[in-house]
């Protein structure tokens, strides 16, 4: 049998036109990937709705683009139908009876779910080690970390199990596992997508993600997905577009820039070898590249500024699960709702949730509110302004998504480390300021991939697929697939 | 001789808005139907739910302000806040903690002693219902059809210095949001309800009391009650050198009197901050300008109108406290009712009477506002005389039958063709001789006989004051012929 699903969507298209597969071979060739999955990639599955679905596909036009093709999604959008449970033991069994507006976006265009993937739990994490199903593993090396929180999308397609996995990105949960696993990870304009469904963490900084094997895919995938949602008041009205078309046209802006501290601060000779290399190649492109002084003590505060503001939002995002209306019950006969509600909450969240919610809810209490919550605030207001002024000037922000290969499984810490490095956390100013933002594969080191960051301006998420496609050009890095030999 | 005390009160109210949907979802905002059938997942908060804002809700909440006196906020900001409890299904409440929708308003009260008071208002601010829970010995019930119904609360400042003045205050709120249309209003529905906020300090003390929270006033005669009750309460603490503890009571309706819930000593911290899934909304300034001018009007408008119609205080109030009565009064008057008061005295004494005996309502009626008005106008006319008028109304309150029909049924038209009469006269005064002399001759109580032996001939339908015209005309002075 022909190995399908380590194609890439246009070929996969293709292929479907010219009726040389049907729907359902493609989805038969992803369910047998699912069933050699070595990294522990996915959750609950629907392979027979998948065939169905598949089963009713006999003809896909040209403008049919995503039709007939098999996807993943992280197990924090709501499918109905399917256990949905965000990788927490306090949502095990919850079957949602509504699918979130992404899904049915998808759904309506053809494309065909076939399960759900693990996650950090409740999204909450960024190793791929801390969901109720244990750790999901690095295709490219089992004892090092594809990171989170979207890690068994990105496992599902960097394995080529699927050309596309849905994922969500408040921090930098798709665009960092993108960067770990050899992938283009894309986090489009906080508003551009419906959030409708997907399980928040934190809403001013959540964003619907998702991660392809090529800069094209993730052109059309948006295409798909974007625009208003009525169910979601923070979805932009704007009008939605034809996001391929900057890639095939190549409508791109000219001027690239990158933080002079980002630069200095990198230690690895390969990475800022591989790096300059594409700031050289894209001048020779007719880009202008341009340094610029984004002050140090701003990227300091990403991390700080980052964990309050997030672990608050969280903390009340997360309310809702008291184990009353969904999720499992307290079972120890509590006489009081109090001590159901603890006796559910203590069982259904771990430590390191626990651990946030905390953070977050003591940061919020109003005698610490103003000197942390408040402050954090301001805080971004201060990162995101600087942001925009280097955006008045330069189109496009590049960097390096990652600054050394992932750490090893056994290695991890769950301490908190106090002194932050700003490059760890560089792609959180990404979600401050809600900016459209991609990660595409940079450089293989010690045999692992590392990826590159293309940030551009709030609803120019067409002009970062054309820069990133350039990019793609000069690497020469695109399709990648790990698979088992 | 005891200290004199003054109290301060302030209040804050939950009105209920009669919208359409709920507060953030597309769920009806009835709640009366089978428990957790008016849902949406948002109800419930299922995860990945998100609140959408209701346009109507904000169209009711800006025409409260309107008629408040209060700054409208052009810019809608939304608020969360954080606790937890087994009717709040997100664990926290969307509400407007930062921006309020209104800032500072007034409304006029009228005390019984006539005095008229101003009550300050601080602000009014949107905000969700909560599920609604029932306790059994053993087992707990929750029905989310309540969850996220809309709320406005309206916060006064601590304007009021007795149980009366709240009492005002709030018939006050009560009325014009029912005139608005925006909600019931009715406390003992719960679709408005009170908390007061109270405390007492010595006559001429720049300083305020420790303040109690008095909740659970499911009428609005409770909350003078309560505020009167709490007063005494706490003065009474004080003359004993006793300090007044900051806590949450209710009031016992039994007992007439406050009862402890809870001290104040462990309050919550609701962890405020701006709900992020509610991007800031400008108030488009068209939107603003059709919430205005949709308003229907306020009793204090119709207030004053009456009066000028020349009713009296009683016939007013009587009259605006449902607004279905005064539009039906209002609506009578421009079909063509000539006379207020006696359009007052059909509608607030007759009809009302019927309407409470057969538990029925102005819109049950069987016959038409015109019908009314026609029957006002034969009565006015003189056509019929208003012992026969209200005999008409009976036929129609029962019936249904048209006023025009039974005056012409019972043949209760009166004479009042001059030739006619003066047949009638002419047949009297010739058969009365006697009486026309004593008359002419000074004795003026022969006039009366001769009018109602005209009524008698007739069968009561000659018009006797047309018919004491002409006998007079006929017969002369008294005591024309007087020796």
């Amino acid at each position: 049998m022909t190995k399908w699903m380590n194609k890439s969507i246009a070929e996969l298209h293709a292929a479907l036109v010219k009726k040389e597969v049907t729907s359902l071979e493609l989805v038969e060739d992803a369910i047998s990937g699912v069933q050699g999955d070595t990294c522990n990639s996915f959750e609950a599955l629907c392979f027979e709705e998948a065939r169905k679905e598949a089963g009713k596909i006999t003809e896909v036009k040209e403008e049919e683009y995503l039709k007939g093709i098999p996807y993943v999604a992280k197990d924090n959008f709501s499918t109905a139908g399917i256990e949905t449970t965000a990788s927490s033991k306090i949502l095990e069994g919850y079957v949602p009876f509504f699918d979130a507006t992404v899904v049915s976006k998808l759904r309506r265009a053809g494309m065909i779910l076939i399960g759900k993937s693990t996650m950090d739990e409740l999204a909450m994490g960024g190793t791929g080690t801390t969901g109720h199903k244990g750790n999901t593993l690095n295709p490219y090396n089992p004892e090092r970390i594809i990171g989170g929180s979207s890690c068994g999308s990105a496992a599902a397609v960097s394995q080529g199990i699927v050309p596309m996995a849905l994922g969500s990105d408040t921090g930098d949960s798709v665009r960092k596992p993108a960067s770990n696993a050899g992938l283009v990870g894309f986090k489009a304009t906080w508003g551009r997508i419906s959030r409708y469904g997907l399980f928040p963490f934190a809403p001013s900084l959540d964003a619907v993600g998702y991660f392809t094997r090529n800069v094209l895919d993730s052109a059309y995938v948006l295409s798909a997905i974007a625009g208003h949602d009525k169910n979601d008041m923070s979805s932009s009205s704007r009008k939605n577009e034809k996001y391929q078309n900057y890639v095939l046209q190549k409508k791109t802006l000219k001027k690239v820039g990158y933080f002079k501290a980002v630069m200095d601060s990198i230690s690895n000779p390969r990475i800022k070898k591989a790096y300059l290399e594409v700031l050289d190649g894209l001048k020779k492109k007719g880009y202008e590249v341009l340094s610029y002084d984004y002050p140090v003590e701003l990227l300091d505060a990403l991390y700080p500024t980052y964990m309050i503001i997030s672990c608050a939002e969280s903390t009340s995002n997360n309310a809702n699960l008291d184990g009353i209306k969904f999720g499992p019950a307290a079972k120890n006969s509590p006489r009081t709702w109090q001590e159901y509600m603890t006796e559910a909450r203590t069982a259904g969240f771990t430590d390191l949730i626990k651990r946030r919610f905390v953070i977050g809810s003591f940061s919020l209490l109003s005698e610490n509110q103003e000197e942390m919550f408040c402050r954090a605030q301001k805080a971004r207001r201060l990162i995101v302004n600087e942001l925009n002024k280097f955006f008045d000037q330069i189109d496009y922000l590049i960097v390096p998504a990652a600054y050394s290969i992932p750490k090893k499984i056994s290695e991890l810490s769950t301490k908190w480390s106090t002194k932050p490095d700003f490059l760890d956390n560089i792609l959180t100013i990404g979600n401050f300021g809600g900016n459209p933002s991609l990660t595409l594969p940079l450089l293989f080191e010690e045999g692992m991939p590392i990826g590159l960051n293309i940030t551009g301006r709030p609803f120019e998420d067409g002009y970062v697929f054309s820069l990133a496609s350039a990019v793609e050009e000069i690497t020469g890095l695109k399709g990648l697939v790990k698979e088992e030999k | 001789m005891a200290t004199e005390y003054i109290p301060t009160i302030g209040v804050e109210i939950h009105v209920q808005l009669k919208t359409k949907s709920k507060m953030f979802s597309s769920a009806p905002a009835t709640y009366g139907l089978s428990p957790n059938s008016e849902t949406m997942p948002l109800d419930l908060a299922f995860p990945g739910t998100m609140p959408v804002v209701n346009k109507e809700a904000v169209a009711f909440a800006i025409k409260v302000c309107e008629a408040l006196h209060m700054d409208i906020a052009r810019t809608l900001r939304f608020d969360r806040k954080n606790y937890f409890y087994p009717d709040l299904t997100k664990g926290y409440q969307i509400t407007q903690q930062f921006d309020p929708i209104g800032k500072g308003g007034e409304v006029e009260i009228t005390l019984d002693s006539g005095e008229k008071k101003t009550i300050h208002v601080e602000q009014a601010h949107l905000e969700e219902d909560t599920a609604k829970q029932l306790h059994l010995a053993d087992i707990s019930f929750l029905n989310y059809n309540r969850a996220g119904v809309p709320l406005l609360e309206i916060v006064s400042l601590p304007d009021m210095h007795s149980g009366e003045e709240a009492m005002k205050y709030v018939e006050a709120i009560r009325e014009i949001v029912t005139y608005l249309g925006v909600s019931d209003g009715k406390m003992e529905d719960g679709s408005m309800r009170c908390d007061t906020n109270i405390s007492i300090a010595p006559k001429g003390s720049d300083k305020l009391g420790t303040k109690c929270e008095c909740k659970n006033l499911n009428t609005i005669q409770n909350i003078r009650l309560a505020v009167d009750y709490e007063v005494k309460r706490q003065a009474k603490l004080l003359d004993c050198g006793e300090p007044v503890i900051q806590e949450t009571r209710r009031f016992d309706e039994g007992k007439k009197e406050t009862v402890m819930m809870r001290k104040k000593t462990n309050a919550i911290d609701y962890k405020y901050f701006r709900e992020p899934n509610i991007v800031p909304i400008d108030l488009d300034s068209g939107f603003l300008y059709d919430s205005i001018h949709s308003m229907n009007k306020l009793p204090s408008a119709y207030r004053k109108e009456l009066h000028e119609d020349g009713l009296n205080d009683y016939q007013v109030e009587s009259l605006l406290r449902e607004r279905d009565d005064v539009l039906y009064f209002e609506d009578c008057l421009k079909l063509g009712a000539k006379n207020p008061v006696t359009l007052w005295d059909f509608l607030m004494v007759d009809i009302k009477a019927w309407l409470n005996k057969n538990e029925k309502t102005l819109s049950d009626l069987r016959f038409q506002k015109e019908n009314l008005v026609e029957l006002l106008t034969l009565l006015g006319n003189g056509k019929i005389n208003s012992k026969q008028a209200k005999e008409v109304l009976s036929e129609m309150l029962e019936k249904g039958s048209l006023p025009g029909d039974v005056v012409k049924e019972k043949g209760m038209e009166q004479i009042s063709d001059s030739s006619l009469i003066d047949a009638l006269v002419k047949d009297v005064l010739g058969k009365n001789g006697q009486s026309v002399l004593d008359w002419q001759q000074g004795h003026d109580h022969a006039l009366g006989y001769l009018v109602g032996q005209v009524m008698k001939t007739s069968h009561g339908k000659a018009n006797p004051s047309m018919a004491k015209e002409k006998i007079l005309a006929a017969i002369g002075k008294c005591g024309s012929k007087k020796n």
